[in-house]
């Protein structure tokens, strides 16, 4: 396929979203096998119900049919705006169903694993989750907790100060220290995708 | 290399961070980056960390959803293209204006354009369910011939006949208005088809525009970060030569290492595209025979290819470079392909 590739990666994602802002079914069904893995991962992991996070992904995608017009290139790559949606979408679930021990519980459990990725398509997306991957488990136990917990878990940086045990102040050093770490670490990653 | 100092860094990467953190908390996504008075270093501060919220999933496993799933989220966007495309208003304007019996016309048409229409036929000689009462012509194909109807019909008053007229001539009078109003319709329809036409290429075109000056920007932080590097004192350099005899490739590259600090950038000049279903990579030497990977080079417009990282890949110390040419598409562990470019030596420039 000459046209994957001869564009880089990020302008074949943006150029994908700019036809699905034509009304082009077709790129939108290769935007959804491009990044319906990951982002199922993720609502799975914040919700922990494959069901839920299914249908949080049918929403996602639905959003980016409808407002794929609404897309700024200038504010961050596609894959971290449809990442982004889709952990909003997953956050606001969970905070009505309220089942935060549930999530706090599986959180510690997933963030262990380091297998490879099944179905990586390319040596540059596998390379580039290995190194996040690699960087995560590089971070103090209690840094990574507390980012996770923001994260994954939707807590306010004053819910996980109560939850951890340990003051406000303590909670927002933590978390700001972790991501300058890993903002660092990952500086090359990053950069490929402005 | 720093422009601020630690502290001011510190405090400017905290307060970008925490204005994420904080648009995180809302269960929002993070909106635009810091655009204060043009203040360069925090909107790529600001987009560094977006995009660091975007690469944190990656380390999870991928996790396919359902096969049905994708069928759903396709049928959910063609309904919505179909609800869009067919106008169905628009569409049932042609067949009510054909006098389809019992349709209620659309908001903004007369409500009795449908009983005229029906009335406009029956003057054509067609329908008759709409004619309003027993006029002079139409008296005698409603049964005035029977012997009951007789007596009736010569005592209505002249007034009701001619009020019944005026009536009828008022109706007639509106289905000529609805069918002109629909041929209005139908000719601003058109209009707006067209301007609607023009509208999406000039937004196409200007998307393209925006699409350009993003890649402009990105190159022009590329450039600068890549300025910074090789100009830093003590920056080593690592020449990529041809391999092979006779030489597999005219490219020739440079691998720019900081020292101290082991943030490194790579420039390969002259870089044919690799054959269909191929990709060079980059391999950074450790020791004898360890080869640890860089990253894959993409020739780009003039045809030249760089790569860059913020360090190496490991904590050895880097004893040479080479680049190969590798299967597309996967995941390897050390050099495979042939070898197009190497390099086994670092000269200190400055």
């Amino acid at each position: 396929m000459p046209s994957e590739t001869q564009l880089p990666p990020r302008a074949r994602e943006q150029e994908l979203l700019r036809r699905v802002a034509g009304g082009d079914a077709e790129a939108l069904g290769e935007l959804y096998d491009r990044f319906a893995g990951t982002l199922n991962a993720l609502a799975t992991r914040i919700l922990g119900d494959p069901a839920d996070a299914e249908e949080v992904l049918q929403e996602v995608f639905v959003h980016a049919w409808r407002r794929a017009d609404g897309y700024d290139p200038t504010r961050s790559s596609v894959s971290t705006w449809l990442i982004l949606v889709t952990r909003s979408r997953a956050i606001d679930r969970l905070r009505s169903r309220r089942v935060v021990e549930r999530t706090a519980g599986e959180a510690r459990h997933e963030v262990d694993r380091h297998e490879s990725p099944a179905g990586a398509r390319r040596v540059q997306e596998g390379e580039r989750r290995r190194r996040v991957r690699e960087e995560m488990s590089r971070l103090p136990a209690e840094q990574r907790r507390v980012l996770e917990l923001a994260y994954y878990g939707g807590f306010t940086q004053t819910e996980i100060a109560q939850e951890v045990g340990i003051p406000l102040g303590t909670v927002k050093t933590r978390t700001l220290l972790a991501m300058r770490k890993l903002r660092q670490a990952l500086r090359g990653e990053l950069r490929d995708l402005l | 290399m720093t422009h601020d100092s630690d502290d001011e860094l510190r405090s400017r990467e905290e307060r970008v961070a925490e204005r994420l953190l904080g648009a995180l908390e809302g269960g929002e996504a993070p909106r635009a980056p810091a655009r204060s008075g043009g203040d360069e270093p925090d909107e790529l501060l600001a987009r560094l960390y977006t995009e660091l919220l975007g690469v944190l999933p990656l380390a999870l496993d991928e996790r396919p959803p359902s096969p049905e799933l994708r069928e759903r989220v396709l049928a959910a966007a063609s309904d919505e293209a179909t609800v869009d495309a067919d106008g169905p208003r628009r569409a049932e304007f042609p067949e009510r204006a054909a006098g389809r019996e019992g349709v209620g016309p659309a908001a903004g048409s007369p409500p009795a354009a449908a009983v005229a229409a029906g009335t406009a036929g029956a003057a054509r000689g067609g329908r008759r369910r709409t004619a309003p009462g027993p006029g002079p012509r139409g008296a005698g194909r409603h049964g005035a011939g029977s012997p009951e109807q007789a007596p009736r019909r010569t005592a209505v008053p002249r007034r009701l006949a001619a009020a019944a007229a005026v009536l009828a001539l008022a109706l007639v009078g509106l289905g000529v208005f609805a069918g002109w109003l629909h041929g209005r319709l139908d000719a601003q329809d058109r209009t707006i088809a067209g301007l609607r036409a023009s509208l999406e290429e000039t937004e196409r075109r200007a998307e393209a525009l925006g699409v350009a000056q993003d890649d402009l920007e990105r190159r022009r932080l590329d450039l600068a970060s890549q300025l910074a590097l090789v100009s830093t004192p003590g920056v080593e350099v690592c020449p990529l030569r041809p391999a092979g005899d006779p030489p597999r490739t005219g490219a020739l590259g440079l691998l720019f290492l900081s020292n101290p600090g082991r943030e490194w950038y790579v420039r390969v000049a002259r870089l044919e595209p690799p054959p269909e279903g191929q990709v060079y990579v980059l391999w950074f030497q450790m020791g004898e025979d360890r080869y640890v990977p860089g990253g894959v080079l993409e020739p780009g417009y003039d045809d030249a290819a760089q790569l860059s990282g913020a360090e190496m890949p490991t904590a050895e110390e880097m004893t040479g470079a080479a680049v190969t040419l590798e299967r597309a598409g996967e995941r390897i562990e050390r050099p495979d392909g042939p070898m197009v470019l190497f390099g086994d030596e670092r000269v200190g420039m400055l």
